[in-house]
């Protein structure tokens, strides 16, 4: 996905003299040749995330589209209050592009993971959240999304191939009349194995977009449903249950602790109950 | 809007007093000292060509005399100081109140949003002057030394950042080395009487040196009237209907 936002970069910089990239001394080397071509409008800032989201404020109060990027943690827990009052209480667009979330850096410790970025954002109005799963929905949640609103992106290493799926609420599978749904959020999905016997007979439903304004409605009869999400609990969660009162919902998420491990990411997914076999095994229940 | 105000007089200060009084609310102290820093800036934006920002939003009641005095806002928008259906809040809010530029209250917020907008100026070869007014407690904030560097960096000649040099910090943690670090960094730095209004005009619409410039504007906390200057009492509270007649009186309004 990361590749595919330099992509996307590079074209909408090039086609619209508004747009402005700020980068937080991340993908300084992806982004080298719009840097050196568009050094007014593409900026490696350094590490001061705080500044970073106020002076993107300033930046949309002039007319510019601002794009910023770098770690998550660094970006929305140390920069929150910059996101709330400079973005959210101004109601001033921008674009918050992260990577990392929730445990993409799971060999560098707890400092460079956060599985709360969700839950803090919902708190914030108008806020927007995107969790492409590939390179293709970023693409195209990014060019039909970017120029108005305040909107985050969240990049993972990791991504499903089940398909592109467009902005909000898709099924991946129908089942009319089914008690049963599983719902997988963002790159979630690629914990979703088709042909294994738990998902038989179920709705399998896909969210990539989360927002206070967006209510996520099952379809009728579904009484349970399994939701799988790689961040913690607490916000999109609520969401669907105040939506869909006489459901009774399953939560799989990340337990609201440190991650204590190392190790590559996919043990660390592991580590809170996500993988393919976890996910089959929470939905047998 | 008026382009000709008459400068800061008693009535001016007697006003923050009156209205801070009704209200049962304001930072009297901060806004007293700002009044001629406000009267000057909204003497050139008025002009054209300047964009001001009052990071230091508790003092939020001095803007809305200045802006009362510009034909910003009325009478009765000014008398309606934080009441519940009030556009004038303790703190500025730039959704809701016209000449303002930026919605302030957590200190450390202004001098970013000031680089924000200068950068843009910059992008689109715009020729506006970015114009911040910070407090000197608020300089203890992280964000103002990392727009420091930031602005000198990208040689922002066209932002302007004065610092309200009022003393409030003192007590808790001293800013007199700031002028000189700043300066060390790469902006131009400026000192000035911060109630000589010809002086601020000079120091801040001088033309631009190659460089952000800092005009580090000595002033007195809680200026014009006398108990109150210099007094951290007078930080956050209002007067008293027996105090607000002693200001009367000291002030000399009919």
């Amino acid at each position: 996905m990361r590749n595919e936002f330099v992509k996307v970069l590079t074209d909408l910089i090039q086609l619209n003299d508004r747009v402005f990239l700020m980068l937080g001394d991340i993908g300084v080397h992806g982004f080298r040749s719009v840097l050196s071509q568009h050094p007014r409008r593409a900026v490696n800032f350094g590490i001061l995330e705080q500044s970073m989201i106020g002076v993107a404020a300033g930046l949309a109060s002039e007319g510019m589209i601002p794009v910023i990027h770098t770690i998550a943690p660094f970006m929305i827990e140390r920069a929150y209050e910059q996101i709330k009052i400079d973005l959210g209480y101004q109601r001033l667009s921008s674009n918050l592009v992260s990577v990392g979330g929730s445990y993409d850096y799971s060999a560098l410790g707890p400092t460079h993971h956060c599985p709360a970025d969700v839950n803090l954002l919902l708190n914030i109005q108008g806020m927007n959240i995107y969790l492409p799963g590939n390179s293709g929905e970023f693409s195209q949640m990014f060019v039909g999304n970017y120029r108005s609103g305040l909107n985050y992106y969240r990049l993972s290493e990791e991504s499903h191939s089940i398909g592109v799926f467009k902005k909000g609420v898709s099924y991946v599978r129908e089942a009319p009349g089914s008690k049963y749904a599983v719902l997988f959020t963002g790159p979630s999905l690629r914990f979703f194995r088709p042909q294994a016997s738990v998902y038989m007979g179920a709705w399998i439903i896909y969210a990539n977009h989360i927002s206070l304004e967006e209510r996520v409605l099952l379809p009728d009869r579904v009484k349970v449903c399994y939701v799988i999400q790689d961040f913690y609990r607490g916000a999109f969660d609520s969401l669907l249950i105040q939506a869909n009162p006489d459901v009774n919902f399953k939560i799989l998420s990340p337990p609201i602790a440190p991650l204590a491990q190392y190790g590559d990411r996919v043990s660390a997914y592991q580590s809170v109950g996500l993988s393919v076999d976890q996910v089959e095994e929470f939905c047998n229940e | 809007m008026n382009p000709s105000p008459r400068p800061i007089d008693n009535d001016d200060i007697y006003r923050v007093c009156e209205i801070a009084h009704q209200a049962r609310e304001g930072h009297i102290g901060s806004s007293l000292s700002i009044l001629n820093i406000l009267n000057v800036v909204y003497g050139h934006w008025v002009r054209g060509g300047v964009t001001f920002i009052l990071s230091k939003g508790h003092a939020s009641l001095g803007l809305y005399i200045i802006l009362n005095k510009y034909g910003l806002i009325s009478d009765s928008q000014l008398t309606s100081f934080c009441r519940p259906d009030s556009i004038l809040g303790g703190h500025p809010d730039c959704l809701k109140v016209p000449g303002i530029f930026g919605s302030t209250g957590s200190l450390g917020h202004g001098l970013p949003l000031a680089v924000g907008r200068a950068l843009a100026q910059r992008a689109s070869s715009g020729g506006t002057r970015i114009v911040v007014l910070v407090g000197d407690g608020e300089v203890n904030e992280g964000t103002h030394w990392e727009c420091f560097l930031l602005a000198a960096h990208h040689k922002l000649d066209n932002l302007v950042c004065v610092v309200d040099f009022n003393g409030s910090s003192e007590r808790a943690l001293s800013v007199k080395s700031v002028p000189k670090a700043v300066s060390a960094l790469g902006w131009e730095g400026r000192e000035v009487d911060g109630h000589d209004e010809a002086e601020l005009a000079q120091a801040i619409f001088a033309p631009a040196n190659h460089s952000p410039r800092l005009v580090w504007a000595r002033t007195v906390k809680g200026r014009g009237v006398s108990y109150m200057e210099g007094n951290p009492e007078w930080h956050h509270k209002w007067p008293s209907k027996d105090e607000l007649l002693r200001i009367k009186t000291e002030l000399g309004i009919a």
